[in-house]
């Protein structure tokens, strides 16, 4: 019995610790920066092309924000359906 | 650390010495029967003791020439895996400079507009500001409702 007992442990054996070891994929480092705050009009400015250019600003601004996060959404997919695939 | 010690044994030893191991305790154990025959008391105890060292190494060999074969065989899964893990990880990359370059062409897409949007802001804003004034209240709202988010990080 006793001898039995000090064998069991050759029973682990099988248990190997497998060393594959997968790094977390890179992402493009310009995906990193978060996007800024919106601009302000000046208070003081009665000028509506200054309000207008503003605003424009702020538009172009959502827009690369809106490209930043479509390219993380592509980006993930991409990154996943790699992954999915080394399975 | 016992379970460390046979894993790393059965990756430094080749199959081969464990297919040694049964045989010597196979011819062991075949061959302490005649040493037994021998009636001296001591070549019988000898036999004995040679009777059970051979069964423990023919069994011993045996037990880790499956281990060998297994290890080999999750060695060589692992081979497979770490180079499926290189040739994803090399498609990561590929695929990132082709999201990378995307990303800054479209950037460069926008900001080229944004600079025509401006030129033209700038070209009609004589027009644009000789009928109409702003009231403080109009910019003031404005503002309120591009007022950065508090705790934003």
């Amino acid at each position: 019995m006793k001898i039995a007992i000090l064998l069991l442990p050759l029973l682990l054996v099988g248990c190997l610790n497998v060393p594959v070891a997968e790094t977390f994929p890179e992402v493009p480092a310009e995906l990193l920066v978060a996007c800024p705050d919106l601009k302000q009009v000046d208070p003081a400015t009665t000028k509506l092309s200054e309000v207008i250019g503003v605003v424009s600003d702020n538009y172009g601004q959502y827009k690369e924000c809106q490209i930043k996060v479509d390219t993380w959404v592509e980006w993930y997919k991409h990154q996943k359906e790699i992954f999915n695939n080394i399975k | 650390m016992l379970t460390w010690l046979i894993e790393h044994t059965l990756l430094v030893l080749p199959t081969w010495f464990w297919f040694l191991v049964s045989g010597i305790g196979a011819v062991l154990y075949f061959f302490s029967g005649f040493i037994q025959a021998i009636p001296f008391a001591q070549a019988r105890l000898a036999g004995y003791s040679i009777k059970y060292i051979g069964l423990a190494l023919l069994l011993g060999g045996v037990y880790l020439t499956g281990s060998a074969g297994v290890t080999a065989l999750w060695q060589s899964e692992i081979k497979e895996a770490n180079a499926r893990v290189e040739a994803a990880e090399a498609k990561s990359k590929e695929t990132n400079i082709v999201i990378q370059k995307e990303y800054v062409d479209r950037i460069q897409t926008v900001k080229q507009i944004e600079i025509q949007v401006r030129e033209k802001i700038v070209k009609d804003a004589a027009r644009i500001d000789a009928e109409c004034k702003i009231a403080p209240e109009a910019i003031a709202d404005l503002n309120a409702a591009a007022m950065p988010l508090k705790g934003k990080k």
